[in-house]
């Protein structure tokens, strides 16, 4: 019984020994950030954990096949982690709270940046100490990137709007690309009226992170539009955003969007395109190469799809959206410079152009095919550009002219209150009521939040 | 020491464990609640604010919408899978091999993960290649066009659905194992003295099935409640904000807008009205000493 009774008297005292320990502090994070000169030599035999998104996305098993060579030139061995897209920004902030250094180096959705900045080293003073041009990226994907005036991340994976049509549809019917939402109109009326196929799949849906304002904010920059003036009140209801958002919703009422994408995200309006029931879809540009993917598309829409640049509104002008998909390297990482040699290699225009020129050419592995370009010499380089119609070069145009989504505290709020009422006003809600309320909402949240003097 | 403390200390592992797990937090996430903590803004802990964050969530609308749309949905999802379930266990409780083989089956839904039953729910409404979408299209032709997910009621209707699809089956069980239980001498005894099938349902079957039905039902408005994978993968809420369930919200402020202290407040509000949903049962479902 005594040695029954010792044996509890000790697993109590392990207990409450596990319990404490699990209550401790963590370990202490580099310091100095950028202000050692290391040459990379220096950080043989140290291992960085690079946090991707799971999904096999071709650029970033690329990244993973080619880091080989990374550690060949350096010591430094690299190790990719897959975390499922969904649980990504909660990883991150778990990490980053914890500071204990798990991954040294993530990848983020760019609208994830004002939740998470405060856990990215910024690289600015490593970017001047190795005279680090971050010019190489377009100002539009670099402002997505940079918060008070400090660059927390690069934006190795970018991804501009473009609109993609079916090339024969439009041959039969002997249509023009569309450059206008007008044309965009005309051409879906001739397409309805002659085809069973929608003239176009938009994505209405609530939520998703507020997909729905992606194609909502293309006709509203382009009627000269905004969301917030400069005083950051909303402005999204002027004459303007209700002329926009009324055009918007009218290719539902006009019958030339399917009942059904007021029920789609973009996956969902991508997959109804895809399988050959629209003959126009605007999203992001990586989806290019799935259209024209004999495996990922119907029979009669692979190698028919066509892009161009998102329309235009008549007289006035045309704006498309980007969003970036960076790579930032965490405040509480131990390899600190070890984390910044990979950033520097990885994005190395040379290296970002070999991937994609080898896909491009079939010379890689399927499971590394990648079209993303996210640097200005690459969008512009001949050769990538002759290997694929000038693709690169149109997203080059989209890239230059794009306007981003607005990035502070409280967008998602705001992002989620806009993306309410497009879900609303398609299903049928007044577009000026409805969008006058959203605005007020808007408002009253940034002022509750101390926005306004 | 000899034997009288000797059983606290027995018990003291499992306290710790309970204590550090589950008491700590709730503790924690109450004093978080009296805070406005905005995570974005910092790790620390924000400025004590005592109850605003509860004031607040009475004067936001977004908050009543998701009270009415959770009060919708339980009620809902409770009263139909508790009457279905009774119905499905009544079909099912007689004592036989074919039976015996449709019980193992009713599990399956039960079994599946609720995110992809939300998912796949999502592409059979889907109204152009969805499977119920084109089944309700060719039975009642003019509910062919219905975006069954793109109008507030009945998108609340297929979300209620779905739901009742995946808690059907373990009600059912519960009733079934119920019902299979009962002596059967009292509705030999019934039917002596002449009573119908109706009487006997409403007179002995449904009266003797009550203490199954209170739990079930405090069970089912608990569940309920905690709903969330199905109402993200289906409907995400919408359209606009009219499938935007309380615990949608708590997710949404909590961690997409990182507003902790707002977020466990809205946390707290929902337990309350979890705990009062129960309270309600007992009190309207069991008098006096039944409740045992």
């Amino acid at each position: 019984m005594k040695k029954i009774k010792k044996s509890c008297y000790g697993f109590s005292l392990m207990a409450f020994s596990v319990v404490l320990a699990g209550c401790g502090g963590n370990g202490d994070a580099n310091e100095n950030p950028g202000e050692t000169d290391v040459e990379a030599g220096d950080l043989e035999g140290e291992t960085i954990t690079v946090a991707v998104t799971e999904g096999d996305i071709g650029q970033f098993n690329a990244w993973e096949a080619r880091s080989d060579e990374f550690t060949e030139e350096t010591g430094i061995e690299v190790e990719f982690i897959g975390i499922p897209y969904e649980n990504l920004l909660d990883r991150i902030t778990a990490e980053g709270i914890s500071g204990d250094g798990t991954f040294d180096l993530v990848t983020y959705l760019d609208i994830m940046g004002p939740s998470i900045s405060q856990f990215l080293e910024p690289l600015n003073e490593y970017a001047e100490r190795d005279d680090y041009d971050f010019e190489r990226f377009p100002d539009s994907t670099m402002n997505l990137s940079t918060f008070n005036d400090n660059v927390i991340s690069l934006p190795a994976r970018a991804n501009v709007q473009m609109m993609f049509y079916r090339e024969d549809v439009f041959e039969d019917l002997n249509l023009d690309t569309p450059e206008s939402w007008e044309d965009v109109e005309e051409a879906g009326r001739e397409i309805t009226e002659n085809t069973e196929l929608s003239a176009i799949t938009p994505y209405y849906q609530v939520g998703n992170n507020g997909q729905n304002l992606y194609m909502w904010t293309s006709y509203l920059w382009s009627n000269g539009g905004d969301i917030f003036d400069e005083d950051m009140r909303p402005v999204f209801d002027s004459e303007e955003g209700i002329e926009a958002t009324e055009r918007y919703i009218n290719l539902l009422e006009e019958d030339l969007a399917p009942d059904g994408s007021v029920t789609f995200g973009e996956q969902d309006a991508r997959t109804h395109f895809r399988q050959g029931n629209s003959a126009m879809w605007i999203g992001w540009w990586w989806v290019y190469s799935e259209f024209n993917n004999p495996e990922a598309a119907a029979e009669e829409v692979s190698g028919n799809v066509n892009f161009a640049t998102v329309p235009m509104w008549e007289g006035k002008g045309g704006s498309s959206n980007v969003s970036s998909f960076p790579i930032g390297m965490m405040e509480g990482s131990q390899n600190k410079d070890a984390a910044w040699e990979f950033l520097k290699w990885l994005t190395d225009p040379e290296l970002e152009k070999s991937v994609v020129g080898d896909a491009l050419r079939e010379e890689s592995p399927s499971d590394q095919f990648s079209t993303d370009i996210s640097q200005t010499e690459n969008l512009r380089d001949e050769e990538l550009n002759d290997l694929l119609d000038d693709f690169f070069l149109t997203g080059a145009e989209g890239f230059e002219e794009a306007q981003t989504l607005p990035q502070f505290e409280h967008w998602p709020q705001v992002s989620d209150a806009i993306s309410r009422a497009i879900s609303d006003m398609a299903t049928g809600a007044s577009v000026e009521e409805r969008l006058t309320e959203a605005a007020e909402e808007v408002e009253s949240l940034m002022e509750d939040n101390g926005y306004y003097e | 020491m000899e034997g009288k403390y000797f059983k606290y200390l027995l018990l003291a592992p499992a306290l710790i464990i309970v204590g550090v797990t589950t008491l700590l937090p709730l503790i924690r996430s109450f004093w978080i609640s009296l805070h406005d903590w905005n995570l974005t803004q910092s790790v620390e802990l924000g400025e004590f604010v005592a109850l605003d964050n509860y004031v607040q969530a009475f004067s936001d609308a977004v908050f009543w919408n998701s009270v009415q749309v959770t009060l919708i949905f339980t009620l809902s999802t409770v009263v139909i899978t508790i009457s279905a379930g009774i119905a499905v266990a009544i079909l099912l409780s007689k004592d036989k091999l074919h039976l015996s083989y449709l019980r193992a089956v009713l599990i399956i839904p039960f079994a599946l993960s609720p995110a992809l039953v939300g998912y796949s729910w999502r592409f059979m409404l889907n109204p152009d290649y969805g499977l119920f979408a084109n089944i309700i299209g060719f039975l009642i032709p003019p509910l062919a066009d219905v975006v069954w997910l793109g109008h507030p009621t009945t998108a609340m209707a297929a979300l209620v659905s779905v739901a009742v699809w995946i808690w059907l089956p373990f009600m059912s069980l519960m009733f079934i194992s119920g019902l299979m239980g009962m002596p059967k001498e009292v509705f030999e005894a019934a039917k002596i003295d002449g009573a119908n099938a109706v009487q006997t349902l409403f007179r002995i079957t449904i009266p003797m099935l009550q203490p199954i039905i209170l739990i079930a039902s405090i069970l089912m408005t608990m569940f309920a409640i905690k709903q969330f994978d199905p109402i993200v993968t289906l409907t995400s809420g919408g359209p606009g904000n009219s499938t935007e369930v309380l615990n949608f919200m708590i997710y949404n402020t909590s961690f997409r807008y990182f507003d902790m202290g707002y977020g466990a407040a809205l946390g707290y509000i929902l337990a309350i009205m979890t705990v009062g949903f129960v309270l309600l049962y007992m009190r309207k479902l069991v008098k006096g000493g039944e409740w045992n």
